[in-house]
């Protein structure tokens, strides 16, 4: 469904030139959960917006559907990690999870359904006509997801999404993932820092390197489904795959500062 | 309020400073209840807010625009900041003798004049608040397909309103001056201006005077508290309570 | 920290980046030329008595202004640009400490504070120029008449901007200073006008537009000196390009006193920030 060959990425020119993506292959395929685990500032904001079509990159080539990425393709829809500036503070929540259905020709019945189903899968059904600066990160986040999911992607790329909220919520989230995942069948790739997170979520996930940033393996997740929070994440094959992709990370080098969270 | 205006009821009593100078302020109060009466400064309060009203609503039709596309293509602003620089600070009065040439001493003349005062400050708030808005909104307004000119509309607008309505109150503050301003100097024949005129030079009291100056702001104060209850209902985003 | 928000010429390479800055100045300069290029064609062509062209503009300016006359100042600089800077200066710089000192003892008093807005906001609305007749009778026709109409026009956004600027500090920095018994004096040096820089700065601003309005104004409504009076004059007597002139001087004038203005307000701003104040 998605597939990246030989991605590379570099900022600036001349002496200022810096590498940030190297050589990046993976692909998505439809219905999977992909994640995406590497150090702080290995590039992976760079690769996700490469991705989404917002920025071309300097080297190598995206396919979506088949086609070559050039600007941003239908059927894919983003949520960032910095949800403050992704949600409009001008309009409620109902109406942010509005926003991009204006350009799909919908009914007007068929916009409502859309919004109410998306916000009773994000558990906001009640808070439609609050403003997002009376909602709480996490709920904002929430707010964030639901309008993703009215849009109907057919991927959804998720930026560290749930990198500044606090620990438990963080966990609720990540089960909300699951569960409209399931709901909506969707194939999902999600970028994050967090090797448990990485672990807890995916079907694959792909470690990438320090910078400049290459891929460093690819591990397939058969973790039982559904998972669970404390369950999944006591089983000695779950432990076994997070030390394995944490070892990885830092192999390769001599830094401390390679793994974080 | 009443307490001031009974202190300087008190003073003038006192013959502190003659009245001449400073009118009582009942007497003040008396002339400026006594003009409501009067059907030519009625007249000229209409003249002066037409102008007033014509020229703030233009500078903003074209304040607006121009700064929502100057604010997001940097290009364009690269290209325009030179005029912007070279215009903006030639005082509005300044142009005063020119527009009385090119349009007379009527209507046309003080409008001309109210736009050109108007639209810097509309101009300026615009840009600001167009390129205040957050680069990640115009993504995420990207990443659903919007258009160049949608992420405008949808995005850098709303964004923006705050900023614009903010920008209209200080060019109505400033409109209102150069109005009153031209009428003085143009000797025109109707408005707020022409009325202080005429009460001067015919010897007429300073209390008139007061008295046509005490409506003239108690006009802009209606016009700004106008945007203000305006600017609390059409955004209400700006004032719901934060949570944590 | 999101890397979509990180401007795309941070890792540019100085290089790069000093043509890139050479180039915009030079497109300036570019349209700066091709703009008075152009108004020349067209003032030329229209051959309209009220459009005059910019060079015979830029010609008279420099005459009137800096050639002619005895001595280092040309008589017109001495009769009107200084005259008019004078007033223009003084009664803006009497605004702005009549405004800042009585808006910090407004701003640190609440109840008189309320008492006082509605009568402040009525004043600041009242259109200045319409009490001219007003300050004539009470100040004379002298230039008293014009620096008392500057400040009083002056006055009222910084004082308004400086009592909102005081309020919007946040009384737990009141309330430490409280419990380390610091003295008036310190507590007004180091948190009440550091705290209400920014806000008494867009005040100031705005101020200098409107003194600079009303210097005009009442040069041209009331006096024998200074460059509001010479534009009347000469649009009077049908001397357009002298007329001309004093717009573009004005303009000139406008610009430099935004240009200190700037410099000024960029310095305080910056000893602000380092002293760990807060901008908004
Ligand atoms: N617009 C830009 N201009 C120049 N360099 C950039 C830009 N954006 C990112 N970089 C650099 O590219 C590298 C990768 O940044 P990126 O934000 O993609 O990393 P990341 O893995 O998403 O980091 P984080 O975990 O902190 O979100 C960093 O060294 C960063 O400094
Ligand atoms: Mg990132």
């Amino acid at each position: 469904m998605l597939v990246v060959e030989n991605l590379s990425h570099a900022y600036g020119t001349g002496t200022h030139r810096h590498l940030a993506l190297k050589d990046i292959s993976f692909s998505v395929n439809e219905g999977e959960l992909v994640s995406i685990v590497g150090p702080s500032g290995c590039g992976k904001t760079t690769l996700l917006r490469a991705m989404a079509g917002l920025m071309p990159p300097t080297g190598g080539q995206i396919r979506f559907l088949g086609e070559p990425i050039t600007g941003v393709p239908g059927g894919l829809a983003m949520v960032f990690q910095d949800y403050r500036g992704s949600l409009f503070p001008w309009l409620t929540v109902g109406d942010n999870v509005r926003f991009p259905l204006h350009t799909a020709k919908l009914g007007k019945a068929e916009v409502a359904e859309r919004v109410g189903e998306s916000l009773a899968a994000v558990g906001l059904t009640n808070f439609e006509g609050r403003y997002p600066t009376q909602l709480s990160g996490g709920m904002q986040q929430r707010a964030a997801i639901a309008r993703a999911l009215a849009y109907r992607p057919k991927i959804l790329l998720m930026d560290e999404p749930f990198a500044s909220v606090d620990a438990q919520t963080r966990e609720d989230l990540e089960d909300l993932v699951l569960q409209v995942r399931d709901r909506f069948n969707m194939t999902i790739l999600f970028v994050t820092h967090d090797i448990d997170e990485s672990v807890y979520l995916a079907d694959r996930v792909v470690v990438l390197s320090k910078p400049p940033t290459y891929v460093l393996t690819t591990l397939d997740i058969d973790l039982p489904r559904p998972r669970d929070q404390i369950m999944t994440k006591e089983l000695p094959e779950f432990i076994h795959l997070r030390s394995d992709v944490a070892r990885l990370i830092r192999r390769p080098d001599t830094s401390e500062l390679a793994v974080t969270s | 309020m009443l307490v001031t205006l009974c202190l300087l009821q008190v003073l003038s009593w006192s013959g502190l400073i003659p009245t001449t100078m400073l009118p009582s302020a009942a007497q003040v109060l008396a002339d400026t209840v006594g003009l409501f009466g009067n059907t030519e400064f009625l007249l000229d309060v209409v003249a002066t807010m037409e102008a007033w009203a014509i020229g703030l609503a233009i500078a903003t039709a074209i304040g607006v625009p121009l700064g929502l596309v100057l604010g997001s293509l940097r290009v364009a602003y690269e290209v325009s900041s030179v005029v912007v620089e070279f215009l903006r600070p030639i005082p509005s009065v300044a142009l005063i003798p020119l527009a009385i040439l090119l349009f007379g001493q009527g209507t046309e003349m003080k409008a001309s004049l109210a736009i050109y005062a108007s639209v810097w400050p509309i101009f300026f708030n615009t840009l600001y608040g167009v390129r205040d808005v957050n680069p990640i909104s115009k993504e995420t307004a990207r990443t659903f397909r919007l258009t160049p000119f949608a992420i405008l509309r949808r995005v850098a607008l709303p964004h923006a309103a705050p900023f614009i309505l903010t920008g209209v109150r200080i060019s109505a503050a400033i409109a209102l001056i150069v109005t009153i301003s031209a009428e003085l100097l143009a000797g025109s024949s109707a408005g707020i201006g022409a009325y202080v005129l005429r009460i001067s030079s015919g010897g007429g009291s300073t209390s008139m005077v007061f008295a046509g100056t005490v409506v003239a702001g108690v006009l802009g104060v209606l016009v700004n508290s106008v945007l203000q209850a305006a600017e609390r209902r059409l955004f209400p985003w700006k004032h719901v309570e934060k949570a944590a | 920290m999101s890397a979509g928000t990180r401007a795309d010429t941070s890792g540019t390479s100085i290089a790069v980046r000093s043509t890139k800055y050479l180039s915009r100045i030079a497109l300036r300069w570019v349209v700066l030329v091709a703009l008075i290029g152009s108004w020349q064609l067209a003032t030329v062509n229209l051959s309209s008595p009220y459009w005059v062209p910019p060079f015979t503009i830029i010609r008279r300016v420099a005459e009137l202004w800096l050639t002619s006359g005895e001595g280092i100042l040309s008589t017109s600089m001495a009769q009107d640009v200084l005259p008019s800077l004078a007033r223009m200066l003084g009664g803006f710089l009497l605004a702005m400490v009549l405004a800042i000192v009585v808006g910090v003892a407004i701003g640190l008093s609440d109840a008189f504070g309320d008492y006082v807005d509605p009568i402040l906001q009525f004043l600041r609305a009242a259109p200045p120029p319409a009490l001219i007749p007003v300050f004539l009778v009470v100040f004379g026709t002298g230039d008293q008449t014009r620096v008392s109409l500057i400040a009083f026009g002056a006055a009222w956004p910084i004082l308004l901007n400086t009592i909102e600027g005081v309020r919007s500090i946040e009384s737990i920095k009141y309330e430490t200073s409280a419990v380390f018994r610091i003295p008036l004096r310190l507590r007004l040096t180091h948190i009440v006008l550091p705290g209400a820089a920014s806000k008494i700065l867009a005040g100031i601003r705005t101020s200098l537009s409107i003194g600079l309005i009303l210097m005009v104004i009442s040069e041209m409504v009331a006096s024998s000196s200074g460059i509001g009076f010479r534009i009347v004059q000469a649009q009077r007597s049908f001397a357009l390009v002298d007329m001309w002139a004093g717009i573009l001087l004005l303009a000139i004038l406008g610009y430099l006193l935004n240009q200190v203005l700037t410099v000024v307000e960029r310095r305080i701003l910056r000893w602000h920030r380092l002293a760990g104040h807060e901008t908004s």
